[in-house]
């Protein structure tokens, strides 16, 4: 007898469910657009350290120093699946040398549009406005935003920095698929890079009344050796009076960009 | 206000009439015949949709036209004809003379769009009825004497669609890209400007604007349903916004009417008393449009500002100054 | 929260149930309980009874209380744990290496430590030579050997001190060393005199001259440490994850713990390159970043915390090496160590090395 319940006690233990796919019996609010689905709209924003590195990485000093302690690069778990990003050999020696020259090479610097996965776990709110034909992300930063068309076999009509996002429901997950971007955006602060035939396919997942898991699986045959996976969760941004503001960082860049062009006195 | 959908309806009609009849001179028989609005699943007008305000009506009445508020079909056919002829940019003014460079843009790249408006009107602005927007305050003169008295000496001297940071408020038709995004929830309007990409989210729960600390560059908005008409009230914009050289204290009112299937009604009003000497008012119908919205990366590409600043500072080497 | 959840978690404590069972059925009830009792009831003296008697267990007893009744069905009873809630205090006469004079000899008697403690205390409140810094109204020496009576805080190798360095690491020692006596700049300088880290912190934890002091605040998913000095908070997790990816490095290392029987067992790995040079006041240890450390916390008697750590990093050390030292409860309070705010040492220490400097240098 003893043998078949150390047999459950191992069975147990591999019914738990592998680290960010936790299936979810949450049942989240139907749309008031009354197509059946769940209600994704409101206000979301990640809560890690994915835009300095989706890899793990330790704390160290930043690289401006009047700005000390308050601009210095936290430690981070990382949201990479595995914490390893499948590169070929001629990608990783690009990365690092990005990282090396982030201040110069970074898109985000710039206050050019982030891309996807990264507008999602910038450190700015979102904002979901679901419609059962189009599904509008409005994100704080850059005023960016993207439109996913919900079950549509539509093309981009060109390559763009947002990407090119076509949407699905398998049951209460949203599944996006996007493609036809350039090959400008990083991943993140630390040169985590791609090419134009980067192809993501996201899942939005509500787990609960305040949380999306959200999980990213992305592909480029240019840059990686085989596909690879992001997972974090998306918390809602429960202030009743959540409201986006504005991040419009054009103006703030204009010094940096065009300082050297102007007249000088 | 507890009226019932239908009689609201027929209470907007008899206002719709009314209204067209006030601006344009015309009998009833010849405004728009409302119909019964496509409504959302939970019972608001349905505004959604993409919409063009591209038209080749101009923003204020001509001088010539002064007291014709509307233009009959024929004259509004001949004006189209006539605009197509000497608008025309893909003409060339000469190889190499400046004028060829002031047509960058040929007519590929040109979104003006080839009609009047719907209602032929005979400018956007329609009130005062004179069709022009009213006369600046002397404080209004005088800024725009200084902003119009800016040149190169950076990007601060440029507008702001040179920079790249905004088209702004309200929506007006410009060259190009003229088309917007309007979706719908319960809570929220959502409109999608194509240029520059910006979306305009107006809460529709009543809360109050935010903190006069707070300004933006598209202000804050809140919205209403008033019958069958979204008015969206704007304010807290950022004086840099400057939108014809409004400041700060600019009160921006916006009113979205779904007049048939493929047209809303856009109308707002500015009132800035210390710009402008009174209140005026614009109408710009939007058209159903079957494009899609296209991303406007502005600032990703913008050589423009580079160039303009670089041509600049290279004649100041050569020794003139424009 | 769902059904489903809860229909898993009881296949979990099922499933567990099943496996303590079986395992306990193999062992005496009586060995499980007497290696508790010789815990709380015997003066340990000698090699550690507790660690080799609960090295039987092989699995980690789930935190869940609700095994209770199922327990006393099947006979057994839960090891006591032993609850370290509350302040204690590390301070003590005895050395962390064992004194040349006293060689081979690992134990004092009851009177050679009274002797020993009240030499150590004179000598402690002996007014310095030189410039002086703290007078004993700052320092919090101690007057009392560990209660083991032990001679020296390390215990192995049996000669009581730190075993050799590994050629490499010498020479990054030498280096350092070298940079904490002449520093050219603040990062030359020791961690404690930068306010980056204390030995009282650690880990290992040792007692310094002043702020030996810890709270420990034990909950079923962590034991958190609450350090004194630098206002550090050690959170050793219980929950059976595993131990941080290799690119992530700390200061204090990332600790996992559990229970083995009433003993505590941390295991700390993911060191940064610190090395434990913590300068001249603080000591100069050598370890690397590859540092593994063990500690296991026990009660000797309610009012005495056993505190025991073994240092294993063969790239920094010849051989492993391991060290004990009682913890006696406190009433406290802690106070907050504002180390780095109030830092008029470095810059005091800088500046004396620039002086040196030029007078020295050779006018031109």
């Amino acid at each position: 007898m003893r043998h078949w319940m150390i047999g459950l006690a191992l069975a147990a233990l591999f019914i738990l469910p592998a680290a960010g796919q936790t299936p979810s019996t949450y049942k989240a609010p139907r749309s008031p657009h009354k197509d059946g689905k769940p209600d994704l709209s409101g206000i979301w924003q990640a809560n890690n350290t994915a835009n300095w590195n989706i890899q793990g990485q330790s704390a160290r000093q930043g690289p401006i120093l009047e700005l000390g302690a308050a601009f210095s690069i936290p430690a981070g778990l990382g949201v990479v699946e595995g914490d390893a990003i499948p590169y070929q050999p001629w990608a990783a020696a690009k990365q690092k040398e990005n990282a090396a020259k982030w201040l110069t090479l970074d898109p985000e610097i710039k206050c050019y549009m982030p891309g996807v996965p990264r507008a999602n776990y910038m450190p700015y709110p979102f904002q979901i406005v679901q419609t059962p034909t189009h599904i509008l992300v409005a994100y704080e930063f850059a005023s960016a935003s993207r439109t996913i068309y919900m079950n549509s076999k539509d093309e981009s009509p060109a390559d763009t920095w947002m990407g090119w996002s076509r949407g699905r429901w398998e049951g209460d997950t949203l599944v996006v698929d996007v493609n036809s971007f350039n090959d400008q955006t990083w991943f993140d602060r630390a040169g985590n890079f791609h090419s134009e035939a980067l192809h993501v396919v996201e899942r939005y997942t509500p787990v609960s009344r305040d949380v999306l898991q959200y999980d990213v699986t992305i592909e480029d045959p240019k840059v990686f050796t085989r596909p690879w996976k992001m997972s974090m969760p998306l918390y809602r941004r429960a202030e009743k009076n959540a409201q986006l503001l504005e991040y419009k960082c054009v103006e703030f860049v204009e010094e940096l960009m065009y300082g050297n062009l102007r007249k000088k006195p | 206000m507890a009226i019932s959908g239908k009689s609201r309806n027929a209470l907007a009609v008899t206002f719709a009439i009314a209204f067209m009849a006030t601006v344009t001179g015309a009998s009833p028989a010849q405004a728009q015949s409302a119909k019964a609005e496509p409504r959302t699943p939970w019972g608001d007008p349905d505004l959604q949709g993409i919409w063009s305000i591209a038209t080749i009506t101009p923003f204020e009445r001509p001088s010539a036209l002064a007291d014709k508020a509307q233009l009959t079909p024929e004259e509004a056919a001949e004006a189209e004809k006539t605009f197509l002829k000497t608008q025309n940019q893909d003409r060339r003014d000469g190889a190499g003379t400046e004028a060829d460079v002031a047509l960058a843009y040929n007519d590929f790249w040109w979104d003006r769009g080839t009609k009047v408006v719907s209602t032929r009107q005979t400018s956007l602005v329609v009130d005062p009825p004179d069709g022009r927007v009213p006369a600046l305050t002397a404080e209004g003169r005088a800024r725009a004497t200084a902003r119009a008295a800016r040149g190169y000496d950076s990007w601060q001297d440029r507008s702001l669609w040179e920079r790249c940071i905004t088209r702004g408020l309200p929506m007006i038709p410009g060259p190009y890209n003229n088309n917007y995004q309007i979706l719908q929830t319960p809570d929220n309007v959502v409109i999608l400007h194509e240029m520059i990409h910006d979306a305009r989210i107006v809460p529709l729960d009543g809360r109050p604007h935010v903190g006069q600390h707070i300004r933006q560059w598209f202000g804050d908005s809140r919205g209403r349903w008033e019958g069958n008409t979204l008015v969206v009230d704007t304010t807290n914009f950022t004086g840099k916004a400057n939108y014809r050289g409004s400041t700060d204290g600019l009160h921006l009112i916006e009113r979205f009417t779904r007049v048939d299937k493929d047209t809303v009604r856009y109308e707002f009003t500015i009132d800035d008393p210390t710009t402008f000497t009174k209140k005026w008012t614009a109408a710009i119908p939007m058209a159903r449009t079957d494009e899609q919205i296209y991303e406007y990366a502005c600032h990703e590409g913008n050589y423009g500002m580079v160039n303009l600043l670089k041509g600049a500072r290279a004649q100041e080497k050569a020794g003139g100054e424009k | 929260m769902g059904s489903g959840f809860q229909f898993r978690f009881a296949f979990l404590v099922l499933g567990s149930l099943a496996v303590i069972q079986s395992f306990a059925a193999g062992e005496t009830v009586a060995g499980e309980t007497a290696a508790g009792e010789a815990v709380l009831g015997e003066a340990v003296v000698g090699e550690a009874v507790v660690g080799e008697a609960v090295a039987r267990e092989a699995f980690v007893v789930p935190t869940f209380r609700s095994a209770g009744s199922a327990f006393a069905r099947q006979g057994t009873k839960p090891a006591a744990r032993p609850n370290f809630d509350g302040i204690w205090n590390s301070a003590t006469t005895t050395p962390l290496e064992r004194p040349a004079q006293l060689k081979d000899k690992a134990f004092f008697t009851p009177e050679e430590a009274a002797a020993w403690e009240r030499q150590i205390t004179g000598r402690n409140q002996a007014p310095g030579t030189g410039i002086g810094t703290y007078n004993t109204v700052f320092r919090e020496y101690g007057t009392r050997t560990v209660k083991t009576l032990r001679t020296s805080i390390i215990t192995d190798p049996p000669d009581g001190r730190i075993p050799a360095l590994t050629p490499a690491a010498a020479e990054v020692k030498r280096r350092r060393l070298a940079g904490i006596k002449n520093p050219a700049s603040a990062q030359e300088t020791g961690l404690q005199d930068r306010c980056l880290a204390m030995v009282t912190t650690g880990p290992p934890m040792l007692p310094y001259s002043y702020n030996s002091n810890y709270q420990i605040i034990q909950s079923a998913d962590a034991v958190v440490i609450q350090v004194e000095m630098i206002h550090d908070t050690r959170i050793i997790r219980l929950d059976g994850r595993p131990h941080l990816p290799s690119s992530i490095r700390l200061w204090k290392g990332d600790s996992v713990g559990r229970w083995e029987a009433d003993t505590l067992v941390v295991d700390t790995t993911n060191f940064n390159d610190g090395g434990g040079f913590y300068g001249d006041a603080g000591g100069n240890f050598g370890w690397d970043r590859n540092l593994h450390l063990v500690e296991r916390f026990s009660l000797l008697d309610k009012d005495t915390l056993l505190y025991r750590f073994e240092v294993d990093n063969p790239t920094a050390f010849a051989q492993p090496w391991k060290g004990e030292l009682t913890m006696t409860r406190s009433t406290g309070p802690m106070y907050e160590f504002a180390c780095h705010e109030g830092n008029y040492a470095l810059p005091n220490m800088l500046n004396g090395e620039r002086v040196i400097e030029r007078r020295s240098s050779t006018p031109r």
